[in-house]
């Protein structure tokens, strides 16, 4: 009996003992023999691979590994460093396992994840692309916009915190002089590394410590193997709506150490006008009605055939010293039709009715050249600046009514502008230093329009009818704004005076006259006297300027009083005027900044402002603006001054991609004159009123952007709300109108899953007037457009999106909607895009827009492009 | 005599608090190994245990070699390479280092590891090197998995000085590797983090890089690691104190303001207590 519980007791030790632990050693060598250090050894779960233990083998390569699992079969894995990795089905009992195993490199996946999205020190804020960029996007200015802070127009154009940016530097280079938006538009999202935001940026070394700024510019810098080399990228389209079109881009760039270039080669005949007229300084006093392009894209109104053509180069030379040079040429033919009927309510229950159908057709050419050299040292700063551009415009615009009034105009505007900006510090004494600042501008403007039949017979013609009316202006100004500044010529304390004296140069000359073609053919000549003009414009105004500097450490503040003589010399050689005030006049001006903390800015500042009427307010012959307006101006010289002030708190938290800002801005005007119209048989003439008034607004205004780690969710978020006073002449008598205006407009992007990615734009605002005193107030006019745009990459390289366009306007019970509808699919293949665009699904064919004010009521439909299918191929060509 | 103390205190004060940075001079240095894998890591750290949100990020770099790790801080090897620049083409500062920093670097080996822990205040200060055993943990693994960067991690905790860690390695990387002072896991430690979240290392690159690796050589203050913690408590308690002990004549200053509106620097009371926020990665 004893011997079997004896037995019975072994027998049950033996089994518990072999369900507690199974016990696995042995050696693991190469093949050579040699023992593997460290090599490690788990026991794992057959089913799930659950790691039930682990080990790791010692000098001599040996390891014991033990594990208290009840599983019958184990999976026992050996690797390590440069081991391959072996796996075997063992049964789960104590046994000795020896391994010989191959040596090999692992290699590893690569990971790279940027430490922060979003980086920076002092002035500077890093945007690492990569955080931000998805596959869909194509160009650098996609991805900008979905960095907090950035936001992008339709033109390529950035602004930051809702200013735009002063300069766009691609590695640190300023190449295209403001055309920036070539780069925006060209540069492959892919080949950029980091974006930097350079706020309180001063572009000139030598002024850094002196000249306090509050612009902001942005820096582009290229990934590693997209510097110095040559690479050209392509679009090309075609597609059909009503006829063939065609959409087509060729950038080719090089962006090296010393040497950067860029050129485009651009055409479509879808809407986008390439033609810009940045750098013309003289703009025609007249102008013939003509559709006026409604508050939607200009792309999806213009039925246009465009061409353009930009190059770009910039050189480091020797010496610090950069040279860069843009050539432009484009040009556009448009045309564009619309019908609009204004119903203006007069006292007395009158009204007049204006319904104008008209057909327009624009052609528009320019070119333009700039040159310019920079040399930017610690000390020395040289900057010169030449542009020669040119215009040339031909236009004309039917109206159908009853008849058909026929409006030609032809003119064109060549500007030559020559800007230098020297600065010399000095070697000695530190601070001090002098800087020269020369602007000059000269421009030209000849300009002519007919009208046929001919306009204003009862006027013009003792009441017959004739042909045609042919009106000429010739315009030219000259400019020139010069300034010799002292660098803190004198320093008390933390006090920096620097004194300045400038004087600025305007010379402009207006001749115009206006004759007539009878319907036989022979040419009227209209009363000189009255209808003609050639006058002499001349006002130099020489000054001196103080400015006060005061720095310490958080807080910037300036101080400028200058103290200004103002000539004018106004002769109308014609009606044989002529006067020549003189005026003594200054323009203060305050600029306070704080910086509370790394994040917290706060800055005021306040400025007088004097301005006089120009030549084109001052005219007193009259000129035919177009087939309904005829209009001169029977005023006075006048000074209008007004008052700017503003604060503003401005905050940054880059480590919670926070970024905000809040200003109040307040706007005061005085006016010793006012204008009024009046009407005499359809001749508008403008009178002023020795009348003074007074306006203000006040205007509050908050922006917030914030970036979210999470589903890479941005938004940026702008508000505003003012309100203010403006007089106004009714009835020849002073009335004031009461303005309120709020403006809401957010963006925000979100990448829903790692495929769907979600935007949308929306911009709210409403208007509201009401006469002072009165009591009665116009109804508001309330105003929504909302963009929103989804797209999901599929499998297969394939991606589709749409975007939806929403345009809402209400006043009263007046309410207009309009949507546009747009898709896309897109397909890589290789590394070429296709793109297969559908515009304007819904095939909507006008544009309807109206209001009422109370003192007019305005409705307008303007012809759109209809639906369109295209295909486009974006590729590298090399 | 008396204008000699006060030119030499000066002196000793500019040293101290405006000249000369701490810092290692990396032109000086042998090469131990040849990394394979270099991986970074962000450390995310809570100086501060009153103000837990404030949190403070350093960059790490752990090279793996064949025979060795290397673990340290790329902020405080900026910070010495400028300084080792400077210094060496003749200038006689170098800037402060501003960040807060862990201050340690780890030279990992398959027995034994060599800790260097600076403590960032000065010139004149002491770098610290104490040897520990390389495998302290005691790791529990557990069933839990997650994806990181595309690897497959597990869930590893252990107790580790008076902190509760929890690691997530990867088997798909094959070594027993892991930042600061963690190792003895059956793959790479990808992230690490306590229970208080006061010290969290998270991976930022993956990269198979081969480069030498380097041990900077200097004249290191050779301790343990209990007289290491003893000095650090010192120091944070009272870093007045501290530096008195490392400068015996130096004296602190302070700005005031006199009763008639004078702005003056005068000695601070030698009784004065200036104690810092402290919250050790090790507790214990």
């Amino acid at each position: 009996m004893k011997k079997r519980l004896f037995l019975l007791l072994l027998f049950l030790c033996g089994t518990l003992t072999s369900f507690s632990q199974t016990n696995i050693s042995g050696t693991i060598k190469n093949k050579k023999g040699e023992p593997i250090f460290r090599a490690s050894v788990i026991l794992s779960r057959v089913a799930d691979s659950t790691i039930v233990a682990y080990n790791f083998s010692d000098e001599k390569g040996f390891y014991e590994i033990a594990t208290n699992s009840e599983d019958t079969a184990l999976l026992i894995s050996v690797y390590g460093f440069n081991v391959k990795k072996q796996v075997m089905e063992i049964e789960n009992r104590s046994q000795t396992l020896d391994f010989t195993v191959v040596e090999e490199a692992v290699v590893l996946k690569e990971v790279s994840v940027k430490a922060d999205k979003i980086w920076g020190e002092n002035d500077t804020i890093n945007y690492a692309v990569s955080a931000f960029r998805d596959t869909t996007d194509v160009v650098i200015a996609d991805v900008l916009k979905k960095m907090p802070g950035i936001e992008v127009k339709d033109d390529g154009k950035v602004e930051y915190k809702g200013k735009p940016i002063s300069k766009f530097y691609i590695e640190n280079m300023d190449m295209l002089q403001g055309r920036y938006n070539l780069a925006t538009t060209n540069i492959p999202a892919g080949d950029v590394a980091t974006v930097q935001v350079m706020e309180n940026h001063q572009p000139v070394k030598a002024l850094k410590d002196t000249d306090f700024s509050d612009a902001t510019a942005l820096n582009i810098k290229l990934k590693e193997g997209a510097k110095g080399t040559f690479s050209m990228v392509a679009d090309l389209g075609a597609g059909y709506d009503e006829q063939f079109l065609y959409d087509g881009k060729l950038a080719g760039m090089y962006f090296g150490k010393g040497h950067q270039y860029l050129t485009t080669l651009n055409g479509n005949n879808c809407g986008y006008n390439l033609v810009s007229n940045e750098n013309i300084t003289v703009r025609p006093f007249a102008s013939i009605v003509k559709p006026s392009s409604p508050g939607i894209g200009e792309s999806r109104c213009a039925f246009n055939n465009s061409m353009g053509l930009t190059f770009s180069m910039m050189h480091k030379l020797k010496n610090e010293a950069e040279l860069s040079f843009n050539i432009i040429g484009a040009g556009d033919e448009n045309k564009k039709s619309s019908y609009s009927h204004t119903v203006y309510y007069l006292p007395e229950a009158d009204t007049i009715a204006l319904s104008e159908s008209m057909k327009s057709t624009e052609k528009s050419y320019n070119a333009e050249a700039n040159i310019g050299y920079t040399v930017n040292k610690d000390l020395d700063y040289l900057g010169i600046k030449f542009i020669l551009a040119g215009n040339k415009n031909i236009n004309s615009s039917d109206i159908i009514n009853e008849t058909i009034i026929n409006q030609d105009e032809d003119y064109h505007a060549v500007s030559a502008k020559g800007d230098i900006r020297w600065v010399r510090k000095s070697r000695k004494k530190e601070g001090k230093g002098i800087e020269i600042e020369s602007h000059n501008s000269y421009g030209v403007l000849p300009y002519s329009m007919s009208t046929a039949p001919g306009s204003f017979p009862e006027t013009l013609n003792v009441g017959n009818d004739y042909a045609s009316s042919e009106q000429s202006i010739g315009f030219s100004s000259f400019e020139s704004r010069n300034v010799l500044r002292f660098l803190s010529l004198f320093v008390y304390k933390r006090i920096k005076l620097f004194p300045a004296a400038t004087v600025n140069v305007e010379q402009q000359q207006l001749t115009s006259d206006l004759n007539g073609i009878s319907n036989d053919n022979t040419h009227i000549e209209f009363d000189g006297n009255l209808f003609g003009n050639d006058i002499k414009w001349l006002k130099v105004q020489p000054g001196i300027a103080l400015t006060f500097d005061y720095d310490k450490r958080r807080i910037k503040a300036r101080l400028s009083i200058p103290l200004q003589l103002r000539y004018i010399s106004y002769t109308d050689i014609i009606h044989s005027t002529s006067y020549e005030p003189l005026k003594l006049l200054s323009q203060p001006y305050f600029n306070f900044k704080y910086k509370m903390n790394n994040r917290l800015d706060v800055s005021i500042s306040s400025g007088l402002n004097n301005s006089t009427p120009t030549l084109s307010s001052l005219y007193s012959g009259y000129i035919m603006q177009n087939y309904r307006t005829l209009s001169c101006y029977d005023s006075r010289l006048s000074d209008r001054w007004a008052n700017t002030s503003m604060f503003k708190l401005s905050y940054n938290n880059i480590m919670k991609y926070l970024l905000g800002e809040l200003s109040v801005s307040y706007n005061i005007y005085r006016n010793e004159v006012m204008y009024s119209q009046s009407f005499e048989n359809n001749l508008m003439v403008i009178h002023s009123v020795e009348q003074p008034s007074q306006g203000d607004y006040l205007s509050f205004s908050a922006y917030a952007g914030k970036g979210f780690s999470w589903k890479r969710l941005n938004i940026n978020a702008r508000g505003s709300y003012g309100f203010g006073r403006t007089p106004q002449l009714v009835q020849d008598k002073l009335a004031t109108y009461n303005n309120q205006g709020w403006n809401v407009n957010l963006t925000a992007s979100i990448s829903l899953t790692d495929y769907i990615f979600f935007s949308n734009k929306c911009s709210w605002s409403m208007m509201k007037a009401s006469l002072e005193g009165s009591g009665t107030s116009q109804a508001p006019i309330n105003s929504l457009i909302e963009n929103a745009n989804i797209s999901v990459v599929l499998p297969w390289n394939i991606e589709i999106g749409a975007s939806v366009e929403f345009y809402h306007t209400s006043n009263e019970d007046n309410t207009h909607n309009f949507a546009l509808l747009d898709c896309n699919v897109a397909y890589t293949y290789k590394k070429i895009k296709f793109t297969l665009n559908c515009t304007n699904l819904l095939d909507t064919k006008d544009f309807i827009y109206s209001y009422y004010s109370g003192i007019y009521s305005y409705y307008s439909a303007y012809s759109i492009r209809p639906r369109a299918v295209m295909l486009k191929a974006h590729f590298k060509v090399f | 005599m008396k204008n000699k103390i006060t030119f030499l205190i000066i002196v000793t004060m500019l040293t101290i608090f405006s000249a000369n940075a701490q810092h290692l001079d990396l032109s000086d240095f042998k090469t131990i190994d040849t990394s394979r894998y270099v991986i970074t890591y962000k450390l995310s750290m809570v100086t501060d245990t009153m103000n837990s949100d404030n949190k403070n990020d350093e960059t790490y770099i752990l090279e793996i070699g064949r025979n060795m790790s290397k673990f340290y801080s790329y902020d405080l090897f900026r910070h010495d390479s400028i300084c080792t620049v400077l210094i060496n083409a003749g200038s006689g500062t170098g800037p402060h280092f501003k960040t807060i920093t862990l201050g340690t670097d780890i030279y990992k080996y398959s027995e034994t590891m060599t800790i260097i822990q600076r403590i960032m205040r000065s010139y004149g200060y002491p770098i610290f090197e104490y040897t520990e055993n390389s495998l302290l943990m005691k790791w529990s693994i557990t069933n839990e998995s997650k994806t990181i960067h595309g690897y497959q991690c597990r869930k590893a905790i252990t107790s580790f000085r008076g902190r509760e860690w929890t690691a997530w390695y990867t088997v798909e990387i094959p070594v027993a590797e892991g930042p600061w002072k963690f190792s003895g896991l059956p793959g790479l430690i990808l992230e690490a983090s306590d229970a208080k979240q006061h010290y969290s290392f998270s991976c930022t690159g993956i990269e198979n890089k081969q480069r030498p690796i380097q041990y900077i050589n200097y004249y290191y203050d050779k301790s343990t690691y209990g007289k290491v913690t003893e000095e650090l408590q010192k120091f944070y308690n009272d870093v007045y104190e501290y530096d008195r002990k490392i400068f015996p004549d130096v004296q602190h200053m302070k700005r005031i303001t006199t009763p008639s509106g004078k702005k003056e620097t005068v000695p601070r009371d030698p009784k004065e207590k200036k104690s810092l926020p402290y919250n050790p990665i090790e507790l214990e």
